[in-house]
């Protein structure tokens, strides 16, 4: 099922990023917002934008902010300046005089009628901002912050650019934005980058959160943004502006063009223009620019606005400021500011939580397996069997899973199982197939003293359930694996038994075999056929004769003889068997004993004492069909030390992990290994030449 | 900007449901995620997980919910599931005495092996089946007061109870360290004082 077709995860499915719950959980907020929220507070915005050339502070600004028509006191000033300082300075020194000089200025030329503070002065060289709120309203405003964008000399210097002002006013968030545009009248495309510039590079950081322009309920974007009237001759433009006929002219406006095309400032809206062109005049005058350069005259001062609940009372020219070659532009907004009905609030924020409960909840990984209990039926052993198990993704999200540790297993798994893969990636719809083998072997089955085997497996779906799997099996009697002195009093093949479990219990008195019989008939065949065979117990059998041979001894009690074998197959069956001996021929605790005697000799009596007769019996036995062995050396070529090693390895079992249990740490483990082998082998050696 | 911020934080908590087979912890569960109920509901082979969120006064408390199999085979791989937990549901049948005695030997596994802040609800479901009830109200109640339990009598069938144990630990639970804390509200500390934050160009060259 390799045909997938990726998917992406849904936007709602969020446990692992438990951030983004809640910043979904505001999203579903804002878009119903309506059933929460009343409009009340209206409040007067007053915005005012000037680019003074660098002039001197000298003019008086009641004028511009608080001409005599306008009664009612604003509750927030917003107040861009542009070139407010033109020395080259400004661009080395964060302080400017000048500063100061304008906020003085616009302080004692604030409206009469109320008491205004500070809320904040934003300047990035010559471009300033500066936000006045009313006493009264102070408290309803909160996250203030302000940032500044570059877009001047090499697109980031701050003779061009914008800054920026944002806070909320009880519910509602306010930006403002005072930008200078590139200049020039064949830099219309400039001037619309500077603007896309400025929106996309210009994040205001508030805690944790980056808040973007676009973000804001209503934004308000004023300063000299440098557009101008092109495509038309500089002599009808005069003309036009000296009849008043602003509405033809705005035909050939720039910025009204461009917006039109939804090229720039996309969202945006301007009130009419009823005020003249505002640039360029003979500075202290209301005359147009009379040196050689002539230049048409144009709107680059422009109030803008965009979001809801905002009205324009008025947008306005201030011919009386004559300082600078542009005049001042003010406009004056009512605003409606949001204020949360909390019973609705809290009722709708109850419903949109369900819906991300629900959400999550769906979207939760879901697969279905067509079976929990995978039952493996006789078993033997040396034997594999494979079952498959098949996942399939009936959910809505790709599904990860993983077989994960039972507590204190250091594997997913028992040693005699496998499991292919144990991890992997299910698209939706799909299906995926893991191969279960069960192998019974020494190795895997450590002790194999029971007719079952049963192991459960955590499958673990990432982000979602885990499903229990238990595999279990039932094995077949077998003479491999079991105890020597159980297989001595075993007179019939072990086969024959019902069942591993219902072996006859029988007492020492009872009639038993001197070495198990499956042993015999194993040596028996190897003593027929095999003495002159070179380099025996050294070569690998045939797997599948070995299968017979293993078959032929559980259920038979004719032997071997009757067939024929590859020598190998049944040396090596004779090796697995002593391998499989769930306590060794010479058993483990035996080792110490040996390290304990001071020789050989002392060593041989240990045995004779201790080792129990059926282990006594088989290892003679085994030694004494060696002994033959290699008494054919001049055929067989056989080797004493070659001979005596492979074989003590196989009567001693040496299995690592009975060590771990014992000694506890590997390193140790090493060095008793090769203790116990390099002394036990010269010791059987020495057993195998005594015995000769 | 938003106005998630007008309740307060979030809080997560795993809950794990323990309980012998049949007494019906995922009906409990089912019952309160999604309001359903199902007569005939598959035995759980594995760990369901679920998440709901409740409110609480101000805060938002959110359920990573881990129902667990109650088969005894599967006894061995309950630490899995309340290692971790803050909070365990341990659910009996009020018509199963051996259900009860089966929850007993649970929470003194609990009190044994889990962490020891843990919240215990000792849960006795099927009290809509009042006419073949096998414990008493008042024996589990005694045995939830010795063991300082938050004790229930619910029904998953009829919905009697259900968020109510639910709600009981989500106020027991320790609002300690909030998961995922909101956008905190800057109430009134609006600083107001004039700064004449200036700021030059950056990237001098």
């Amino acid at each position: 099922s390799s045909s997938a077709s990726i998917t992406d995860p849904p936007i709602f499915h969020t446990k692992h990023r438990p951030g983004s719950r809640e910043a979904i959980a505001q999203l579903l907020m804002k878009e119903r917002e309506a059933e929460y929220t009343r409009l009340h507070n209206y409040r007067l915005i007053f915005c005012g934008t000037w680019n003074v050339n660098g002039q001197p502070v000298a003019a008086d600004l009641n004028e511009w902010l608080s001409p005599q028509k306008d009664d009612d006191p604003p509750d927030v000033y917003v107040l861009g300046l542009q070139e407010m300082d033109l020395s080259k300075n400004v661009y080395i020194f964060t302080e400017s005089a000048k500063e100061d000089e304008w906020l003085f200025k616009f302080q004692s030329a604030l409206h009469k009628k109320a008491h205004y503070k500070l809320v904040r002065c934003v300047r990035l060289v010559a471009i300033m901002l500066v936000v006045y709120v009313r006493d009264s309203v102070e408290r309803h405003l909160r996250d203030i912050c302000f940032e500044s964008v570059g877009t001047g000399f090499f697109g980031t210097m701050g003779n061009k650019g914008g800054v920026a002002v944002r806070f909320k006013l009880r519910e509602t968030s306010v930006c403002f934005i005072n930008s200078h545009l590139a200049a020039h009248t064949e830099e219309c495309e400039r001037r619309n980058q500077d603007f896309r510039d400025i929106n996309t590079r210009l994040f205001f950081r508030l805690k944790n959160q980056f808040i973007s322009i676009s973000e804001h309920d209503i934004v308000f974007w004023i300063g000299d943004l440098n557009y101008r009237i092109s495509d038309i001759d500089t002599e009808d433009v005069k003309r036009m502006c000296s009849s008043g006929a602003y509405e033809d002219l705005l035909n050939f406006d720039q910025l009204s063009r461009e917006m039109i095309l939804k090229k720039v400032f996309f969202d945006f809206k301007e009130g009419a223009i009823t005020f003249p062109p505002t640039f360029k005049y003979d500075p202290g005058t209301d005359e147009w620019d009379s040196s050689e350069k002539a230049r048409t005259p144009a709107w680059c001062d422009r109030i803008l606005w965009r979001g809801d609940n905002v009205r324009q009372i008025c947008y306005r020219s201030h011919m009386q400021l004559k300082l600078s070659d542009h005049k001042p532009v003010s406009s004056v907004f009512i605003i409606g500011t949001k204020e949360f009905k909390r019973e609705m609030e809290k009722q709708v924020r109850e419903s949109v939580i369900k819906l991300l409960d629900q959400e999550e909840n769906e979207f939760l990984p879901q697969v279905s397996l067509n079976m929990t209990d995978v039952y493996f039926k006789n078993l033997k052993y040396l034997d594999s069997q494979q079952q498959s198990l098949t996942i399939e993704n009936i959910g809505q999200v790709p599904v990860k899973f993983k077989f994960i540790n039972k507590p204190s297993d250091a594997y997913f798994c028992k040693p005699w199982l496998q499991v292919q893969p144990s991890e992997g990636f299910i698209h939706i719809g799909e299906k995926f197939i893991i191969q279960l083998e069960v192998q019974i072997n020494s190795k895997s089955v450590p002790d194999w003293s029971s007719d079952k085997i049963e192991d459960i497996l955590v499958l673990h779906l990432e982000g979602g359930k885990d499903f229990f799997i238990t595999v279990s099996g039932s094995c077949l009697p077998s003479f491999f694996g079991l105890p020597l002195t159980k297989l001595v009093h075993m007179l019939k093949p072990v086969g024959l038994n019902k069942s591993r479990s219902e072996e006859p219990i029988t007492k020492e008195t009872d009639k038993s075999l001197g070495v198990p019989k499956e042993l015999w008939f194993l040596v028996d065949y190897l003593y027929q056929r095999g003495m002159d065979q070179e380099n025996l117990f050294q070569m690998l059998g045939l797997e599948s004769e070995i299968k017979v041979i293993r078959d032929v001894l559980d259920e038979t009690i004719t032997g071997l003889s009757a067939s024929t074998f590859h020598i190998h197959s049944v040396a090596e069956t004779l090796l697995i068997f002593l391998d499989s001996l769930p306590t060794p021929v010479i058993p483990n605790n035996f080792y110490q004993e040996c390290l304990n005697a001071t020789s050989v000799q002392s060593c041989l009596r240990v045995s004779e004492a201790t080792l129990p007769v059926a282990h006594k019996n088989v290892f003679r036995y085994v030694c004494a069909f060696l002994r033959e062995y290699l008494s054919h050396s001049d055929k067989n070529k056989s080797d004493v030390r070659i001979l005596g090693l492979f074989i003590c390895t196989f009567c001693l079992c040496i299995r690592w992990f009975v060590y771990l249990h014992i000694y506890i740490s590997f390193f140790i483990f090493i060095l008793v290994y090769q203790l116990v082998s390099l002394f036990v082998c010269s010791y059987v050696c020495f057993l195998l030449k005594l015995y000769i | 900007m938003a106005s998630a911020a007008a309740t307060g934080k979030t809080f997560q908590f795993k809950l794990v449901l323990l309980g012998e087979s049949a007494v019906g912890k995922s009906s409990l569960v089912l019952r309160f995620v999604k309001g359903q109920f199902y007569e005939h509901q598959e035995s759980t082979i594995g760990a369901a997980f679920l998440t709901q969120t409740i409110n609480l006064d101000d805060m938002v408390i959110k359920f990573e919910i881990w129902d667990t199999a109650g088969q005894e085979r599967f006894h061995s791989l309950a630490p899995m599931y309340y290692r971790g937990a803050q909070a365990a549901i341990v659910v009996y049948d009020i018509t199963n005495k051996e259900s009860f005695n089966r929850a007993k030997v649970w929470i003194e596994e609990l009190q044994k092996q889990a962490s020891p802040n843990i919240v215990i609800a000792l849960a006795g479901n099927k009290n809509d089946l009042d006419t073949s009830r096998t414990t008493t109200y008042e024996e589990g109640s005694a045995f939830a007061e010795e063991n300082n339990l938050l004790f229930l009598e619910t029904s998953a069938k009829t919905a009697n109870n259900v968020n109510e144990i639910f709600m009981v630990i989500a106020k027991k639970l320790p609002k300690v360290n909030p998961t995922t804390a909101g956008p905190q509200r800057a109430q009134g500390n609006v600083d107001l004082n004039p700064q004449q934050n200036t700021q030059s160009s950056k990237g001098c060259c």
